[in-house]
């Protein structure tokens, strides 16, 4: 499983970066960095939060 | 509360979900992804399959008007033959003990329901009849201002609040010349001057022309709006005006049904208003347990949040989890994201640090009896974000303080001002 982000969408809200840090992170400016791609086991849920919280619905879980 | 569900008279389980909009829409996608594979009835008063709301105020009025980049379901999700949806239908009762919503003449039975009507755009009362004159709720509303902003070269905003601050920097991205008129004298100035002033200087150095402690008394004009009088005597002649000034919960459909609907429609930390019955977005009040109080919260992320948990407290409905949101809404104008964390009705420390060499980013801390109860941030997006779990986990003041001096020495910002108590 992996995680992807519709760059185009994203306006850097950054709640992503709050809720599953291990994967997303945010600079002052909203500029969006993807620390992981790879979906470790375990972390579903802390995605699956990010997912809920963006307000773009610019995260999706994908399987490889 | 306990409550086993009861089965609807037709023996089909079924979830009703009253309301079109962002809680309905989560509710949907979380009862498909936590396996809830039976009927789903939405009932919504509007003629859209659900819609976002924030780029009414912004992307909408100032780019292109392309509805399907906003839609909140995408078409597989509405290919779902067991997803019906009753759209242009409006509730107007509901009878617990036979498990009926009633929208007109229709009737719909439910196993679960979901009451999520949202809120709804308070008018001006003086304004009604006359043409130009806008509040911005719906989809509707959106394109006849966005279609008025192209045809008039001036606007008035009344309220400068978020929605009355986004349409502001939206017509003056379209070359409009800005007028806000707002009762209080200093808006936001109970969140520290460290905010307000930034927030008016942004939108003074953006060409918004302010008329602050002044409220409309009169609006003039035959058919439309030509003129709007203010209670000092001022008049603008005016061809357009947009009206933010609040809202306030469509729960009126569920006089005396038996729920509790005061401010909102009160439920239990699960969301839960009666056995079966939930409630999800700008319409539910439920008892927050992060800040001990009882709260109801009209902003984005708490209605795709709370969707999204009613979803699962549906499926899961004996082992129900409680909502604990941290209130959260962002605003963009003239360029600047605008961020507020937490429950800021009421603090008793402020600490605000600022970029130097930046006249207007700035992120604050603000606390309660020792603890962090909220973070407010403008052009701070990563500063906001890393100093939300200090709410979460009621970490100390301390703690809290430590870690921003950290990061603002790592960013290059300074402390600004005192730390000084703020009063509410």
């Amino acid at each position: 499983m992996r995680v992807q982000v519709d760059r185009e969408k994203c306006i850097g809200n950054g709640m992503c970066a709050a809720l599953a840090p291990k994967y997303f992170d945010i600079d002052n400016e909203g500029n969006l960095i993807i620390l992981s791609e790879a979906l470790d086991r375990g972390d579903e849920a802390d995605v699956e939060s990010a997912i809920v919280s963006c307000p773009v619905g610019a995260i999706r879980i994908l399987e490889n | 509360m306990k409550g086993k569900y009861v089965k609807a008279r037709t023996g089909r389980e079924r979830v009703v979900i009253v309301g079109g909009s962002l809680a309905a829409a989560r509710t949907i996608q979380g009862l498909r992804a936590e396996g809830y594979a039976g009927p789903i009835t939405l009932i919504s008063d509007e003629t859209h399959e659900p819609y976002d709301r924030p780029p009414l105020s912004k992307d909408i009025l100032t780019g292109v008007e392309d509805w399907s980049r906003y839609a909140l379901l995408t078409p597989e999700e509405l290919q779902d033959n067991m997803l019906e949806l009753r759209l242009g239908e409006r509730a107007t009762g509901l009878d617990l003990a036979r498990r009926t919503v009633y929208a007109g003449a229709n009737e719909y039975d439910f196993n679960y329901l979901v009451i999520a009507t949202g809120s709804r755009a308070r008018q001006i009362p003086n304004a009604r009849g006359l043409g130009g004159v806008y509040t911005i709720r719906s989809r509707e509303d959106s394109e006849a201002v966005r279609s008025a902003l192209r045809r008039h070269s001036e606007v008035l905003v009344v309220g400068f609040g978020f929605i009355g601050c986004e349409v502001a920097a939206s017509a003056r991205r379209l070359g409009l010349d800005v007028t806000v008129v707002d009762s209080s004298p200093e808006p936001y100035a109970q969140f520290g001057r460290e905010f307000s002033s930034r927030l008016l200087k942004i939108h003074r150095d953006n060409g918004v022309r302010l008329l602050l402690g002044r409220r409309v008394s009169r609006f003039l004009g035959r058919g439309d709006v030509e003129e709007v009088e203010l209670d000092d005597g001022t008049r603008l002649s005016v061809p357009l005006v947009v009206v933010g000034v609040g809202s306030q919960p469509n729960q009126e459909w569920l006089r005396g049904s038996g729920l509790t609907v005061s401010d909102g429609v009160e439920t239990d930390s699960t969301l839960l208003a009666a056995p079966g019955i939930f409630a999800a977005g700008d319409i539910a009040s439920w008892p927050n347990q992060i800040f001990g109080r009882r709260m109801r919260v009209e902003h984005w992320t708490n209605a795709s949040e709370q969707g999204r948990l009613v979803a699962r407290n549906i499926v899961g409905y004996d082992q129900r989890q409680a909502y604990r949101g941290i209130p959260y809404f962002w605003s963009d104008q003239h360029g600047y994201r605008i961020q507020f964390m937490g429950d800021l009705t009421a603090f008793d420390s402020a600490l605000w640090f600022r970029k130097s060499g930046d006249e207007v980013s700035a992120v604050g801390i603000f606390g309660k009896s020792g603890g962090v109860v909220g973070v407010a941030g403008i052009n701070s997006i990563r500063h906001v974000m890393s100093l939300r779990r200090f709410i979460q986990s009621k970490s100390s003041w301390y703690s809290a303080e430590e870690t921003l001096r950290g990061l603002a020495e790592a960013s290059g910002y300074a402390q600004d001002g005192a730390s000084q108590p703020a009063s509410i």
